[in-house]
């Protein structure tokens, strides 16, 4: 259990790593590899103690996220024809419009997976990529249980997508109603997907490494 | 691993690490993840861009209320197609109007220039049909029209208070109507040519002046060739109902002309100039209004006639029309009393101006005034004459009618200064016409109608009898008997016939011999003549004995004749003198008669029922 083994850095100040070994795991199949292999002799993968682009990538996929996400708020999410109206409702529209109508629960929980947990997560990572480089202080069992988190919640921002998903697919119904998504569809979805791929390109080992240097 | 403080593998150095230096350029050290952001920013540009670029100009149209019109839901359309919406409703500046805001699609700017034209569409109900239903469910929208070619863009419109009648791509032609009242005609109602609508009208509107009302119309393409500078508009709203020589006849065109009104269109002269839009025609009242028209105010110009009538007549005024050999040619567009001296006492008479159109005289559509009085003059001289005459017995209508009079007592067009040339009139029997009238009406009255019934009673009565009578049914058994002789008589009369043909080449051949007598009686003469008589005397009368014997034996071929013709006769005879009983005939007959007499006991009901009530004639009860 990783969660585990975190609880043991965290109490333990002095822990020796693979890299203090000259071992290296591969990232993929997990064979332990001796230093200086490049690539694992089980699964091809290639096998590095740290991966040196992993900070790189997190803000590329960080930025590429908060740009896709303002048009995401600015562009409707959904249009809706019906017989007797025509609609389209932006996302934080969307969620005042349901408050309005008295539907809290559905409001408070369009407003927390589409704004809160995505917001959230922008800051969250940008916080731990800044802590991988010590330029914030953090508590470092608090670091890793927040990278957990990050990872966790990050498929959850993907509620609104599937709701307009199902919408735009059940409701054609001719002139009397019609459900389409806005391109704020497409850009939430590219959003979400930018930022769990920049939570994923965080190399937990740098957290690790952060660590030791921080004790 | 599970003491960490210690080294597990003391002794066992670890292996160094194998670091490379990696190159030190700035590009080698990116990692290529950045085009990812790059792109995503460089989308939403491109898309942030393009929606504003596309975003619509703002125009804003004036309206007297805003019903149904609401911010971000009312769109706006053009040919059924939107192109912008609603952004906000706000109040001009005094409060008189309602200004809408509205975004449009940029591509459309251009074209947005003062003839652009905004009404909102609403579900209508009108004779014609609804219109605009899908408005009830969706809300109202603003229908914009504009034509096709670009102007200087505007972005301040006044709106509509109702559709326009055409929008300005529709082809065909606008035209205005003039008429004297618009209490007949709503808007919308149909233009129709032959039956078929080919336009539509526009409310009517006062006209500048007040006087009498002017009616837009449209006239589709391609019916707009139609039009000329002869057409003739009337109106063929509402019903008529006209009482004629052929009864009472009811008029309508179609149930939307009877509610909205409708105006129909011909055009009955050839040769008019085309038209431009906006031509103004004049609307008629009826069809033969217009018709008549044409012979006053059609392009050619008419020949002015003055005709003074003796005494004061009711029925002759302005437009009365003008007859010659019974057709139309013209109209009265003047009456004027005139009192003068007449033989040392007062004498009122009419003065009557009559237009004359000359193309109607027979005189072909480039004919002049000139040439139209040289011919009337000439038409004077033998013996025509104006006259007034009574257009029907019906009513006190008159005509003028030029008429030629036989031996009339010589008279002249007279030409005066000042006045339009003089024709000489005739006195008519007009003035005891509606005395005529009320005569035909009591004789009608007068008539023994109630006798006439009793005798034809009385007659069916005897008819009735005299079937009945014994005599009668006696006579009818030898009908058949008579038929059958008459089957029989037929092939003599053949017979016969075949004789008298064949007595025909007798005829022809007697008639042959007949001429060459008359032949050689002319070589008798001749040859008389030559002095060599005799010889030829003696062969000319040996020809005409031989021709008188030939006339003889023809003559002998008809006493055969004759007598089968005799005995013809006598059989036809035989025939009348048996009459069969029992027949069908005769039963057909019986009932025949009966039902006569049936018919004769209605019209006595009738007769009765005429007697105690004769409003009923008129009233159908």
């Amino acid at each position: 259990m990783p969660v585990h083994d975190m609880e043991i850095s965290g109490t333990e100040p002095r822990l020796s790593t693979a890299r203090a070994q000259g071992l290296i795991a591969c990232q993929r199949c997990g064979l332990v590899h001796p230093a200086g292999t490049e690539h694992c002799s089980r699964c091809g993968g290639p096998v590095r103690s740290r991966d040196p682009h992993s900070l790189q990538r997190v803000w590329a996929w960080l930025f590429a996220g908060i740009v896709v996400y303002i048009p995401a708020n600015i562009y409707p999410m959904l249009r809706t024809a019906t017989l007797l109206d025509k609609e389209e409702s932006t996302i934080v529209g969307g969620a005042i419009e349901l408050f309005h109508h008295g539907s809290y629960m559905v409001a408070t929980v369009v407003f927390v997976a589409s704004i809160l947990i995505p917001i959230g997560k922008f800051i969250a990572i940008a916080y731990l990529a800044l802590g991988v480089r010590k330029a914030v202080v953090m508590n470092a069992h608090q670091r890793h249980k927040l990278f957990e988190v990050v990872e966790f919640i990050g498929r959850w921002s993907m509620i609104d997508v599937f709701v307009v998903a199902i919408l735009s697919a059940l409701v054609q119904l001719g002139s009397v109603a019609i459900i389409n998504p806005g391109i704020a569809a497409v850009s939430f979805a590219l959003s979400v997907a930018f930022t769990m791929l920049s939570a994923q390109s965080l190399d937990p080992r740098l957290i690790w490494d952060a660590d030791e240097e921080f004790k | 691993m599970s003491d960490p403080k210690t080294d597990p593998t003391p002794g066992a150095t670890p292996a160094e690490p194998n670091v490379r230096r990696r190159s030190r350029g700035l590009l080698s050290r990116l990692s290529f993840v950045w085009l990812v952001p790059l792109l995503a920013l460089a989308v939403s540009l491109a898309v942030a861009w393009q929606s504003y670029s596309e975003r619509g100009i703002l125009i804003e149209i004036g309206f007297e209320n805003a019903s149904g019109i609401g911010a971000d839901r009312t769109e706006l359309r053009y040919r059924d197609v939107v192109v912008g919406a609603v952004e906000e409703v706000s109040f001009s500046e005094d409060l008189g109007e309602v200004i809408v805001a509205v975004r449009v699609d940029r591509r459309l700017a251009p074209y947005l220039d003062d003839d652009a034209e905004f009404w909102v569409v609403q579900p209508e109900v009108s004779v014609r049909g609804i219109s605009g239903l899908d408005t009830v469910l969706s809300g109202v929208y603003i229908e914009g029209s504009w034509d096709s070619e670009a102007g200087e863009a505007q972005t301040r419109f006044t709106g509509l208070e109702e559709a326009p009648l055409v929008d300005p791509t529709r082809p065909g032609t606008p035209i205005e109507l003039r008429a004297r009242d618009g209490n007949s005609i709503a808007n919308g109602a149909p233009v129709l040519y032959k039956g078929i609508p080919v336009g539509e009208v526009e409310r009517p509107e006062l006209a500048p002046n007040g006087e009498g009302v002017v009616i837009r119309a449209f006239i589709d393409a391609p019916y707009d060739r139609l039009l000329s500078s002869n057409t003739r508009f009337w109106d063929i709203s509402g019903v008529s109902v006209s009482l004629g020589p052929g009864g009472v006849s009811l008029d309508f065109s179609s149930l939307a002309s009877l509610v909205e009104g409708g105006v129909s269109f011909d055009t009955l002269v050839s040769g008019g100039d085309p038209i431009e839009p906006g031509q103004v025609y004049q609307l008629f009242p009826n069809e033969e209004a217009a018709q008549s028209s044409l012979l006053t105010d059609g392009t050619a110009e008419t020949l002015e006639l003055l005709a003074v009538f003796d005494g004061v007549v009711s029925g002759l005024s302005e437009g009365t029309a003008v007859r010659f050999q019974g057709v139309p040619v013209g109209e009265v567009t003047g009456v004027a009393m005139v009192a003068e001296d007449f033989e040392d006492r007062k004498v009122v008479r009419l003065n009557a101006t009559l237009a004359v159109s000359p193309a109607r005289l027979g005189l072909g559509d480039e004919a002049t005034t000139e040439e139209a009085l040289a011919l009337l003059d000439d038409y004077v001289v033998q013996g025509l004459r104006a006259r007034l005459a009574s257009a029907s017995i019906l009513s006190n209508q008159l005509v003028v009618e030029l008429i030629e009079i036989p031996d009339a007592d010589p008279a002249w067009i007279v030409n005066r200064q000042g006045r339009p040339p003089e024709l000489p009139t005739a006195d008519s029997d007009f003035a005891d016409l509606n005395a005529t009238a009320q005569g035909v009406f009591e004789r009608i009255n007068d008539l023994p109608i109630e006798e006439v019934l009793a005798s034809a009673q009385t007659m069916l009565d005897s008819v009735t009898d005299l079937v009945n009578s014994d005599d009668t049914r006696a006579v009818l058994p030898g009908v058949t008997q008579t038929l059958d002789d008459m089957r029989s008589v037929v092939p003599e009369v053949n017979e016969t016939l075949e004789t008298v043909r064949g007595a025909v080449p007798d005829l022809e051949s007697t008639l042959e011999e007949a001429r060459a007598m008359l032949d050689e009686a002319r070589q008798v003469v001749a040859d008389i003549r030559e002095a060599g008589i005799s010889e030829s005397i003696d062969g000319a009368l040996d020809s005409a004995v031989a021709a008188a014997e030939s006339v003889q034996d023809a003559a002998a071929g008809l006493p055969p004749l004759v007598a089968r013709l005799d005995s013809l006769v006598l059989r036809a005879e035989a025939t009348l003198s048996t009459f069969g009983d029992g027949s069908r005939l005769v039963t057909s007959t019986l009932s025949t008669l009966r039902s006569i007499s049936e018919a004769a006991d209605s019209l006595r009901n009738l007769a009765r029922t005429l007697q105690r009530n004769p409003n009923s004639i008129i009233l159908g009860r």
